[in-house]
This record gives C-alpha cells, structure tokens and sequence, in this order.
C-alpha cells in the first residue's frame, strides 16, 4: 500500500467487480481500490466467517445473513447524497404501490435496521446496503432448442426439465438460487406445487430434491455453474442449449457470435437486487472512504458499465446520462436498437433494429415472480442440495 | 471385617473396572455404610429404598442393591416390615419410623451431579451434547453399537441412553426401526417455540408463588451486571438463559409440563453454536426482554411477567431462526464415532 492513501478493499463476484469500474473509481476518488471476485457462495462465506478481510461487501441478497452475523455495520442514510433519487422498485421491488410484487426477499423486505436489531422494511435512518445493480433472469436458449421444442411451444421454466433437451440442459451450481429456479421448472412442469416460492418447507424441498437427484442420475444435465464464465463454457464446450443463465453470460455469447436468447417464462421471471454493504471491521479511518464509494456508485457511471452487460440501477436517470440515447432506448426501454449496441469491450451484442427479450425496464421487472431469497430452511437446503450435486 | 469396598466389586462382577468408574449402587453403598458406622443414623432406624434413592437424586436399583449388601456384610437387619433397620445385632429393638433426613442423613453435596450418576447417566450427557451439536448441520443414524463400543458400556446401558434422547426428542426410530437424529430445521425451531410461548408463561405464573424476593434480586443483579458489561460471555448469557428459562419454570410443581417445555429447549443450541462460530451475537434487546420478565415478578405482576415472558420468546423464535440460516455457511462438523450423517 502506498503511504497516505487510502486503500479500499471489496468483496464481492466476478460479474460485478469491473476492472474498469475499480480504475475508474480510484482515479475519480483518489484512493486504492482492491478488489477479491469470487462466485457468490464462496464470497459470502468470507464476509460472514473473515469480516475483517474486507470494507466493502458488493452483493445481492446476502445482506440478511452478514447482518446476523455481525460481519456488516449500519450504513447512515443521511451520509449517502443521492438516497432521495434510488428508485420506488430498488426499495420496495414495485414500480407502483397497486402491482403486484413478486414472493421472496423482494428489495426493501431486508433493508432497514429495526428497533429489535434485525433487518425489516419499515423505514429507519439506517440501512444493511446501498442498493445498486438488480434485474429479472430466467433460462436463456439456443436457435437450436426452439426447434427440438418446436415454435409453437410457450417459453416456460419447465424447459429445464424437458426430456427433449435431455443432456443439453446446465443449471446453476448456487443453492440459494437454484432451489429457486429448480422449484419454478419443477412447478411449470407439472412435478410438484410449491406454496411459497420465495420459502420453501422441509417437505417441499425433500419433494425437490428428490425430483432433481433422479433427473441426475438420468443424466439430464450437462453441468452446473457457479459463475457466469462457466455458463458461457458449458454452451460453447458442452453443447448446452438451455440454462439458467445471467445477463453478463448472455451478452459474452452474443459478443461471440451465439445467438443465445432470454425466454420470457409464462410463470414469471427470478428477481434480484445488490447492494453495497460496509463491513463491521471496517477501519474507522476507511469508512469515510466506503461512503465515497457508495456515493460515487449512485453518480451513475458504475450503473452505466453494468447497463451494457443488461443490469439495471438503482438511479436510473443518473446512468441514462452515462449511456447514448440508443443505449438507454435498447437497454432500458426495451425498443428496436437505432444503431449496433456494443459491450463495455466494443463487441457487438444486438445488431440495429434488434430488441431486448422480454422489452423493458418496467416490462422486465414487472414480471417477477419471485425475488432471490435466503429461505428459513436455508441451512436444509444447502446441505440437501449439496447432496443432489454430489448425488 | 475386610474392606467392604473391595468384596463387593468382587461379588457384583462388574462390567467395567475403571478405576474411576464408581458404580453407583458402591456410592450408596459407602455412604449408608458411613453413615451407620459414624453412628449419624440410630440404631433401628426404618430404612426405606425410596426415601434413599430421593435423597440421593439417584434411581431405586443401586439402593436396593447397596441395602442388600449391607444386609450380607451386617450393616443392616431385616425385619417384619418394609425395608431395611440400622443395626444388626438387637432383634428386641422397635422399628423407628422417622425421616430419614430428620434422624440425620445428608447425602454429599453435588452428588446427583457427578460421582452418582448410573453409567447411563454419566455416558448420557455426553451423547446429548454429541447429538444437539450435530443435528443442525443434517440427519444422522445414531449407532448403538457404536456406543457400546465408544463408552465400553453394555447394549442394556446403551440402550438407556438411547430411551433418554427419545424422551428429550432429540432422537426417533424410522420406520425400519433406525434411530435417527436431526434435522434441526427452522421448523423445529418453530414448533419447539410454539410449545414454549404457550407453556412457560404458565410455569412462570406458578413459579412465582413460591419464588422468594432475594432468589429474584440475585437473578436482577445479574442481568444488571451482563447489561453493564456491554459484552458479556457465552457463560454469562447461558447463566442468564438458566435462571430465567430453567431455575425460575422449576419452581412450578407441574413436573409433566417441565419436561415438555425442557424437550422444547433444544433449539436454544444454535444460539450456542452461533456465538461460538461468529463471535458473541448482539444479546442487547435478549437482556433488556429478560429485564422485563424480572422485574415485573420483582413488583408482584406475576401475569404481566408472564405476557413479557411470551413477547421474549416470540422475538427469541424470529432470532434463532436468523441465526440458524446463517450455520448453513459453516461446513458439516466431524461428527462423534456414534453418529452417521445420512444427509
């Protein structure tokens, strides 16, 4: 570390620590800024077990388990400048108080600091994160699962489960996430019903569990990732036609030349929303450093470098003015793009007149019918799902 | 007379002869002894199996046993009535029928807690610590073999232990007649708390009938002196848990709705793996709730105690639910020789 500047140390994953945003934030800021990707699970344990390894946390959804277990502080509202411009959905995961909502964490339902020292969604001066980057996933597809599947079958979950792509199918390897997914194919399939997506119950998830050891040993899938590098690997190695997949993987294949689509389930989509949390170890003396950061994220030119790879921000007016107006018209609004919309990188990834699958912001984010969520069986459930990926 | 101690371990054939492994009914035994040839019990004193096994905290077979002993070595008589009588050399003597803590028995402080536990006993914390440790990383097969062999014990004691576990619920056969362990869920919690909310309020009720002003002050001042501190140990917050969910619900009489609020105390295991795993948890609002329970029984509100009592165990409920998500980052623990994860 050089003498007399600060260095910042963050946590969080691969899709999310930008090079670009990290050199573009120590030279706005005037600091060091490191940062340790890792996939999700792996970065979690290491916020909640060595606290003290990093300041900022840079995740989604986990806030609820580091707030438990003390591996992060309350961050101050009034120190956080453009808290009054973070958006309706980003702080209650609806655009309008009438809409429905999806099940699950929904954004806000584990946000404030209550009077009872847990987490809740009653306002207060105090909050776990400063939310960030969020967006509605569901399985991506290749040209060639639509004609195994024939044109006239509606997108569904239920194609992770499909026997017609027996052997072509990857799944993600994270439990918290896959049960989620898992349940919603196994729904849409027809192979069982779930009460509460977002909260599944012993039973239930025994029921799934079940259900997805067998479709393993059958050898349904291909494989299993854990970040979205592999999911460009399993399609581009292992001959994957369909998986659940992230924005980032979607738009590296199509800056490759694969014409991967995003299905617009009938069931609803997977919502999820990060934030930045501060850890509770943090050095008195690079806190003041940890809100700067937080702060420069809600300037907009962070969300603007995470936009190109279909994430959308908390303040999406402060990052339309980091995007050209064909950017923000193919990436937020949904239309036809005017011209070639391109990756951080310069590569291609929509051609002029092409669309965002499922439209736009509002479209997308409407459609959620459940949110990431760390379940109360959480800790069944990754011990049981452990059992299906070893199975 | 040789040394008594020593003809009787002849004579029981013992299954183990650790040096250190004092059956109980030689306990007794020693003592009864003790006291007869101290001449702290009168002679013709009626001596009473269960009068002994209550005032030692031990089981009736070891008294038997120990009595019939001291029968053989002429300690005691035999006589037309039930039970035993000191001495054994005036068959003209007349029973006396007095207490026998009155005539002068006291059986050794902290007896029941260490030296005069059965082998089932002694063996058995051991396997309950082993298995509340365990269940809430999964399921496991408990393997009664498995004990005979760890403990040296026979299937008889092992199964002992295993009966006990069931009764705290800690433990249940399958259907192919396995006993399992596990999983302690989010579910469990649930239910385990439901139980609670609804009963120890109640004991609590009873037990202030009969818990005195100075019992409730030493409890206060703890909690005055664990909120002081700012951060107080794991010792000290179990201390608290104690007087509050253990000590105070025992002074109800209702010894059948002790053991079902005791079975339902479980969960509070993940609150100790917790802190052991992550530190000390922020026990702030638990003290100011435990506050509140005391000092309304300090002023007399024994049902308004009881209302904050069930407050306490609700906000208890949505904490170890909280703290049991976050165990799932820990990776399963080495488990005791007599355990087998399942999953």
């Amino acid at each position: 570390m050089r003498t007399g500047v600060t260095e910042l140390r963050v946590l969080g994953t691969k899709e999310q620590l930008l090079d670009s945003i990290r050199e573009r934030a120590e030279s706005d800021l005037g600091i060091r800024v490191h940062y340790t990707a890792l996939d999700g699970m792996s970065a979690l344990q290491r916020a909640i077990l060595h606290p003290d390894t990093f300041d900022v946390y840079d995740q989604w959804h986990t806030s609820d388990l580091a707030w438990t277990a003390r591996a992060i502080q309350p961050i101050a509202i009034e120190r956080i400048e453009r808290w009054d411009e973070i958006g309706t959905l980003s702080l209650t995961g609806r655009f309008d108080s009438w809409s429905k909502g999806g099940q699950g964490d929904s954004p806000g339902r584990q946000l404030w600091s209550q009077p009872n020292g847990m987490l809740g969604n009653s306002p207060s001066e105090y909050v776990s994160m400063v939310p960030t980057v969020h967006n509605a996933d569901s399985p991506g597809f290749l040209p060639e699962a639509r004609r195994l599947l024939g044109s006239s079958e509606p997108e569904s979950w239920a194609w992770l489960f499909d026997e017609r792509l027996h052997g072509r199918v990857a799944i993600m390897a994270d439990p918290s996430l896959g049960v989620i997914e898992c349940a919603m194919a196994a729904q849409a399939a027809g192979l069982a019903t779930f009460s509460d997506l977002g909260n599944l119950t012993i039973t239930e998830i025994d029921t799934l569990i079940d259900i997805l050891i067998e479709k393993k040993k059958s050898q349904h899938f291909a494989g299993f990732w854990s970040t979205f590098e592999d999911a460009v690997q399993l399609v581009e190695r292992d001959d994957v036609l369909v998986q659940s997949i992230w924005s980032p993987a979607v738009t590296a294949l199509r800056a490759r030349g694969w014409e991967m689509a995003v299905s617009n389930p009938a069931e609803g989509s997977r919502g999820w929303h990060s934030g930045l949390c501060l850890s509770s170890r943090a050095d008195p003396k690079v806190v003041d450093a940890a809100y700067a950061y937080f702060n420069w994220w809600l300037e907009g030119w962070a969300g603007a470098q995470l936009a190109r790879q279909g994430y959308y921000m908390s303040v999406p007016e402060r990052t339309r003015a980091h995007l050209s107006d064909a950017e923000w018209s193919y990436w937020y609004l949904g239309l036809p793009a005017r011209e070639d919309i391109r990756d951080n990188e310069g590569k291609v990834v929509a051609r002029v007149g092409q669309k965002r699958d499922g439209g736009s912001y509002r479209d997308r984010l409407s459609r959620i019918a459940v949110w990431n969520s760390f379940m109360d069986e959480h800790n069944y459930l990754v011990r049981r799902w452990n059992e299906f990926l070893a199975s | 007379m040789s040394e008594p101690l020593n003809r009787i371990d002849d004579a029981a054939g013992l299954e183990s002869r650790h040096a250190d492994d004092q059956r109980p009914y030689q306990i007794a035994y020693d003592i009864l002894r003790q006291h007869i040839v101290g001449k702290q019990l009168p002679p013709g004193l009626v001596l009473l199996e269960s009068r002994i096994a209550e005032l030692m905290d031990i089981s009736r077979a070891p008294v038997r046993r120990a009595l019939e002993l001291l029968h053989r070595d002429g300690f005691v008589r035999r006589f037309e009535g039930r039970g035993y009588l000191v001495g054994a050399d005036d068959p003209t003597q007349t029973p006396l029928r007095i207490d026998l803590r009155e005539a002068g028995f006291t059986a050794p402080a902290g007896m029941s807690e260490s030296i005069g536990l059965f082998t089932w006993e002694r063996i058995y914390r051991e396997v309950e610590t082993a298995v509340g440790r365990t269940i809430p990383f999964g399921t496991y097969r408990v393997i009664e073999a498995a004990i005979t062999a760890r403990f040296g014990v026979s299937r008889t004691v092992a199964r002992e232990v295993l009966s006990r576990l069931r009764d705290r619920g800690l433990i249940q056969k399958n259907r192919w007649s396995t006993w399992l362990a596990g999983p302690l869920t989010a579910q469990t919690v649930d239910e385990c708390f439901a139980i609670r909310i609804l009963l120890e309020p109640q004991a609590l009720q009873e037990a202030a009938r009969s818990c005195s002003p100075t019992e409730l002050a030493v409890m206060h001042e703890r909690l005055t002196a664990a909120v002081a501190s700012g951060t107080p140990s794991r010792g000290d917050i179990d201390r608290l848990e104690d007087d509050l969910h253990r000590s105070l619900m025992r002074m109800s009489s209702n010894q059948r709705m002790l053991n079902v609020i005791e079975e339902s105390q479980m969960p509070m295991v993940i609150n100790q793996l917790f802190d052991e795993h992550f530190g000390p948890a922020d026990h702030r609002v638990m003290l100011s709730e435990h506050r509140m329970v005391i000092e309304h029984l300090r002023l007399g509100n024994a049902a308004v105690a009881a209302t904050a009592l069930a407050a306490h165990l609700d906000a208890a409920r949505r904490r170890t639910k909280a703290r049991l998500k976050v165990l799932a980052v820990i990776p399963s623990p080495e488990t005791a020789p007599f355990l087998e994860r399942i999953h």
